[in-house]
């Protein structure tokens, strides 16, 4: 699917075009294929699931720049405009949360709801980037020295696959090695926290899902009481909800979907 | 029966060389009895985007009510050889009704 951009996003669609569009955006380093394999065939009997890779992640190219959240929730609006011309729900997971609030403030008048899933506050750590661009593409190449929070997990999870050499593993440390020649690092790293007022100005029904053991419910409520029409659930559990427990995901989307399409957008 | 087998297995099998591209394809094995990431090695997107060229090879086949009692590693999980079996089967029931 090609965008103003100048190169193409790899998007995947299920679901009849006239079913309430529902719009998924991955975490950072993620892809569109936890979407797809883990909710898309459950809720496509009454929605139509949209789900790409963003820029530089999955089968997207990686163009050398243009990782702000700015640039990101333009891509995003650019998937909307030719797969789901008209009001969307958009689903954003972690870093994708950010992606679908920037494009809630930046293209109101296109926003049906807005679902945020266990994003940690901005601005990213320092600590954290540089786990992903330096220390991932280490462990998955072998070297298990490598420290880190989200390295940790991985080392025992992954051992076998890494020692193996995957493909799937390869696949990802060599996208991972592309991202690092681009802009991406300064780029996230310079997105600064949403203020108040861009918060207070989401006028769209929105859903917060957050994880009980993420650590991120104080920066959840704050949303909660800035964003005019939200609501906030949690689901027991680590920042790996949308994994570990997707049906308890899926089933607060669903009702939040019930509640906040009206009745004549439904097919 | 074996021959429309045969022949939605290879189907399969070309929608892999397309999404993992012709030098990964031509190292990997890719028979009847691989699993998608066990045997194939496929990814949680590639794994979807050899899906997506089913359902459009396939239109009249139910994947959604398959593949919605499944999680994601039950799905990519499957061999091709199950993929191909359930194609097979819903196309003839398919049939069977018109």
């Amino acid at each position: 699917m090609s965008i103003d951009a100048g190169f193409s996003l790899n998007a995947i669609t299920l679901g009849e075009p006239a079913c309430p569009p529902i719009l998924f955006v991955h975490g950072m380093a993620g892809s569109a294929g936890l979407w797809v394999l883990g909710y898309a065939f459950h809720l496509a009997r009454n929605y139509r699931v949209i789900a790409y890779d963003q820029r530089g992640h999955g089968l997207s190219p990686t163009p050398p720049r243009g990782y702000r959240l700015n640039d990101q929730a333009d891509d995003l609006e650019q998937v909307r405009l030719r797969l789901a011309p008209g009001p969307v729900t958009v689903v954003g997971y972690s870093y994708g949360g950010h992606i679908a609030t920037r494009w809630a403030m930046r293209y109101p008048e296109h926003a049906a709801g807005l679902v945020v899933i266990d994003s940690p506050p901005l601005p990213l750590l320092t600590r954290d980037i540089d786990d992903l661009l330096d220390g991932l593409p280490a462990l998955l190449g072998g070297d298990f020295t490598r420290e880190g929070r989200f390295l940790d997990p991985l080392k025992t999870s992954l051992r076998d696959d890494i020692l193996k050499r995957r493909r799937r593993i390869l696949n990802t440390k060599s996208r991972i090695d592309a991202l690092k020649a681009t802009t991406f690092r300064s780029d996230v790293l310079s997105d600064t926290a949403f203020d108040n007022a861009e918060f207070k100005r989401i006028g769209c029904p929105t859903l917060l899902i957050y994880s009980t053991q993420a650590g991120h419910l104080d920066y959840a409520e704050r949303q909660r009481t800035l964003i005019e029409d939200c609501e906030l659930t949690l689901v027991d559990g680590g920042h790996d909800l949308v994994t570990a427990d997707p049906d308890a995901v899926r089933h607060a989307l669903e009702r939040f979907m019930l509640q906040s399409v009206r009745p004549r957008e439904m097919s | 029966m074996q021959s429309a087998r045969d022949e939605v297995v290879r189907q399969i099998r070309d929608a892999i060389c397309h999404v993992v591209g012709p030098a990964w394809a031509a190292e990997l094995e890719i028979t009847a009895d691989a699993s998608l990431i066990d045997g194939i090695e496929l990814d949680s997107i590639e794994t979807s985007k050899v899906i997506e060229i089913m359902l459009e090879q396939y239109p009249r086949v139910d994947f959604e009510s398959w593949f919605s009692g499944m999680n994601i590693q039950q799905i990519m999980s499957l061999t091709i050889g199950q993929i191909a079996d359930f194609i097979v089967r819903e196309t003839q029931r398919q049939d069977q009704r018109a």
